[in-house]
């Protein structure tokens, strides 16, 4: 099995979730793409990765309640999620981080501001 | 209707009498059938021909992405300089760039966008812009005022400032945001100014086309509102002092709201003296709890949950027998938040009154809050 830390992103604008995807494979990282919030829980359970990154306002399944779906599970409830919102909807951070999320980023935001959360949450561990 | 317009309808009109009195009504029908016939197959050649169109620019578009995509990463994520990468790129495609970085612009800051930035403003992008810019076609007008405001591309700012007198709605639309974007705050009067030709441009979008400006534009507009008589820009601009905490203007707007006669003007400056916790509004306030608007009635109810001023405490008791429901909930909700032990003298009353028509709003508080808890 490879040492490679996987994260799983949920973000539906694509072209964003590819650049993040090439930057975190450039550092060493595997990085799993879902275009919506459909299908995250069980690649979760499926993959077991190291971090979850959840943009909150996605089509079809919302990244709350996601959320409120892997923590709900007790065999993937302890892995750290990060949730992504537009800066005017940062009421919706209160109640992902009373979900139990680990930390947030704000959109817009400085990808290199971002892989150093990664990096610090990943290290935590 | 126009001339040419209503020689064609008399036109139409002569030839369906000229028809009706000279061939019989089965050719008529069948001449009927066959116009509409062909009209028909028109349309429907036409919707092909333009979802050909489509599929091909969409094509072409990923096609684009494709090759270009890792190109554009390494860009950002490298030392290339943006006039090396957009040197590689045929001015042809440059609208696919921009349609592909368009995501990346609204969603990166820090170093990403000012790289993103520099690829408009440093590069043969810029020019290609402001031939669009400059061009008769809306569309374009558009998506060039889209792209330079965004990047914040100074040199846009003479043209776009012209195309504010634009009679094309969108246009003066795409311009005035491009404009905010740029921060270019003389541009702000003439916004206000050229939004008065369009009579479906709503308070809203100016709202969310000035909001875009950083809070540099509140103290010109400080300015301004001391001589402004016209109530939809008073309102506009309370808001936008709202939306900027801009704390100096406490005062002067407690004095435009005391003499104005809109219910606007009013609602907005309550909402902003909430906002800014401005404590000296509390006395004006007093006159307006009784306000013959219940809108009004019920902001300053609000307010008051936030400015938490005691002496209100039998006022406040009076307008839970409002007529308007809405009035009446904020009393409730006011009451609890403002007057200590106001929880237990609000549950007696609501359980101690069955059939009153406050005592019911009550316990309904009462019972959302229990289920909050």
């Amino acid at each position: 099995m490879s040492d490679k830390k996987t994260i799983i992103f949920a973000e539906d604008t694509v072209h964003i979730a590819k650049l993040l995807k090439f930057k975190l494979e450039k550092e060493g990282f595997n990085l799993i793409h879902f275009p919506s919030g459909v299908g995250v829980t069980e690649g979760v359970i499926k993959y077991k990765p190291d971090l979850v990154m959840l943009d909150i306002m996605m089509p079809v399944k919302d990244g709350l309640t996601v959320l409120k779906e892997l923590k709900s599970n007790p065999s993937i409830a302890n892995i750290p999620v990060i949730l992504l919102t537009a800066n005017s909807h940062e009421e919706y951070v209160v109640k992902g981080l009373q979900l139990g999320a680990i930390d947030y980023i704000l959109k817009p935001f400085a990808s290199a501001e971002l892989m150093l959360r990664i990096k610090n949450i990943l290290k935590m561990r | 209707m126009s001339k040419l317009a209503s020689r064609q309808v008399g036109m139409f009109i002569y030839l369906g009498v000229f028809l009706v009195i000279h061939i019989d009504i089965f050719s008529f029908l069948a001449l009927t059938i066959f116009a509409l016939l062909i009209i028909t197959y028109i349309l429907v050649i036409q919707v092909v021909l333009l979802r050909l169109l489509h599929g091909y620019q969409t094509k072409q578009e990923q096609k684009f992405f494709a090759v270009w995509e890792e190109r554009i990463f390494n860009y950002l994520e490298g030392d290339e300089k943006p006039q090396t990468l957009i040197k590689k790129i045929r001015r042809g495609k440059y609208i696919y760039l921009l349609r592909y970085l368009r995501e990346f612009f609204l969603m990166l800051k820090g170093d990403d966008f000012a790289k993103l930035s520099s690829l408009i403003n440093e590069t043969k992008l810029q020019p290609f812009l402001l031939s669009y810019l400059q061009s008769g076609s809306p569309r374009k007008i558009n998506e060039a005022a889209y792209f330079l405001g965004l990047a914040k591309s100074e040199a846009s700012k003479r043209l776009l400032r012209k195309k504010l007198r634009s009679e094309n709605a969108s246009v003066f639309l795409s311009s005035a945001l491009a404009l905010a974007r740029l921060n270019d705050i003389d541009a702000v009067f003439d916004i206000f100014r050229n939004a008065r030709h369009f009579k479906f441009i709503s308070k809203d979008s100016l709202l969310a086309i000035l909001s875009e400006y950083t809070d540099d534009v509140c103290k010109p507009l400080f300015q301004n509102l001391k001589r402004e008589k016209n109530v939809l820009i008073q309102s506009i601009t309370i808001t936008l002092f709202r939306h900027f905490k801009f704390y100096q203007a406490g005062e002067m707007v407690l004095k435009i709201m005391v003499y104005s006669p809109s219910k606007d003007v009013i609602i907005e400056s309550i909402k902003f003296f909430s906002t800014i916790e401005l404590f000296e509004a509390s006395t004006a306030l007093r006159s307006l709890i009784t306000h013959p608007k219940a809108e009004i009635r019920s902001e300053v109810l609000k307010a008051l949950a936030v400015l938490g001023d005691e002496s209100f405490e039998q006022r406040i008791w009076d307008r839970m027998y409002d007529s308007e429901y809405e009035v009446q909930y904020n009393a409730v909700i006011t009451l609890m938040k403002i007057i200590p032990g106001s929880e237990e003298k609000i549950s007696r009353f609501a359980y101690g009154n069955l059939k009153d028509r406050a005592a019911a709003i009550a316990r309904m508080v009462l019972s959302e809050r229990n289920i909050k808890n």
